[in-house]
């Protein structure tokens, strides 16, 4: 039995990488932003999310990021796909940033050891001057 | 224990958990009010037994418990808690200052007539059958607001929407969560201008970008929450 489930709309649109009817409009300068913290869900970045962000063209007091994994921990091939390399080229933009008084810092939690290497993350945003953290998960100790 | 002071007498109760504050109001005259407005500072109307306990209380003292409620949780289906009897006790709800309702109404009624939500510092709407634009007029209305989050509005609610009569006037709020509202609700909440310090977005929707704009010399903090994935809601086979 094939099942179609449609939604009202402009409800929740479908959205794909250059996709000509994607609504990416410019974000006017977010003066005053000084964080942000974005999930990535079930261990990938989503270009959906990807194409968000880089409707971010200015943000000079912006001074950390935090990507948090949500239900999923990040898996080997992460640094080197589509939506990353657009988003560590977004990064980079903003470090370089000449009105940004602060340095960028990017915060991957929690952090596998296990995952890709560090130094495979980000790149360009590195190479631009911004700084690259990780928060290491911590499992309890078992008291059985 | 007569010796003591009442104000640290009421220090004292004010570390009572609001659970096992109705124990201390049996303790002694001098203990009850404090103890009461320990008690009754949270409540929930989350069945029909807790609904006529309630309506038993109001009628006794308007001005006493019913004014001890500072935050209050709504999650009675509208077909057995009508507007009326709604209104009747948000108008006893004198110095509220947390409000979440599920699948209800926001009473605009009587937050026109001035005579409910001055106080308001936070609402939570949970798939409100209160449309956005009449939610928007009310809001406009509470003049202490500082935290507000959709969640979920209806789908039946998701109409044709006309340009707001009034943009938003006050000051920025503290917070604005919005999660799984329908695109041309968040473009209504766009338009009406409103503008916060902190906000938080739940799903993905087309016109999210016009509320963060309308923040952009305000927002301190951005988080990007729940899924922004790229499903296809189109066609599921």
């Amino acid at each position: 039995m094939e099942v179609i489930l449609t939604s009202p709309p402009d409800a929740y649109p479908s959205f794909a990488p250059g996709d000509p009817h994607y609504p990416v409009v410019p974000l006017p300068p977010l003066l005053a932003l000084v964080t942000m913290e974005v999930d990535i869900h079930l261990g990938s970045l989503s270009d959906r999310l990807a194409d968000f962000l880089s409707c971010i063209r200015s943000a000079p007091a912006l001074s950390s990021i935090t990507f948090k994994y949500v239900k999923r921990f990040p898996v080997e091939d992460i640094p080197a796909s589509g939506p990353w390399i657009s988003v560590d080229k977004w990064l980079a933009r903003l470090a370089t940033d000449v009105r940004t008084k602060r340095s960028l810092t990017v915060v991957l939690t929690p952090w596998l050891e296990g995952n890709s290497q560090l130094e495979e993350w980000l790149p360009e945003f590195r190479k631009a001057g911004g700084e690259l953290k990780v928060e290491k998960l911590v499992f309890a100790a078992s008291t059985v | 224990m007569e010796s003591l002071a009442q104000e640290l007498l009421e220090a004292i109760i004010d570390y009572v958990p609001p659970d096992h504050a109705s124990s201390c109001s049996l303790v002694a005259r001098r203990w009850r009010k404090r103890s009461q407005q320990r008690h009754f500072m949270e409540i929930a109307l989350s069945c029909e037994r807790r609904l006529d306990r309630w309506c038993a209380i109001i009628p006794q003292d308007p001005n006493g418990i019913p004014s001890y409620v500072q935050d209050i949780e709504i999650s009675i289906t509208k077909c057995w808690l009508g507007p009326t009897l709604l209104s009747h006790i948000f108008k006893c709800l004198s110095r509220l200052k947390t409000l979440t309702i599920y699948r209800d109404m926001v009473p605009h009624d009587i937050i026109v007539s001035g005579e409910f939500g001055r106080e308001l510092t936070s609402i939570t709407l949970i798939s409100s059958s209160s449309t956005v634009s009449t939610l928007m007029q009310s809001l406009r209305l509470l003049p202490n607001l500082r935290e507000l989050t959709f969640n979920s509005n209806a789908p039946s609610m998701f109409a044709t929407l006309g340009p707001p009569d009034k943009t938003w006037q006050q000051k920025p709020l503290q917070s604005l969560k919005l999660s799984w509202l329908w695109s041309k609700e968040i473009e209504f909440i766009a338009q009406c201008g409103v503008t916060s310090r902190r906000i938080n977005v739940s799903a993905r929707s087309i016109s999210i970008e016009k509320v963060i704009a309308c923040s952009s010399e305000t927002m301190d903090e951005l988080v990007l929450r729940g899924m922004w994935l790229s499903w296809n809601f189109a066609v599921w086979k």
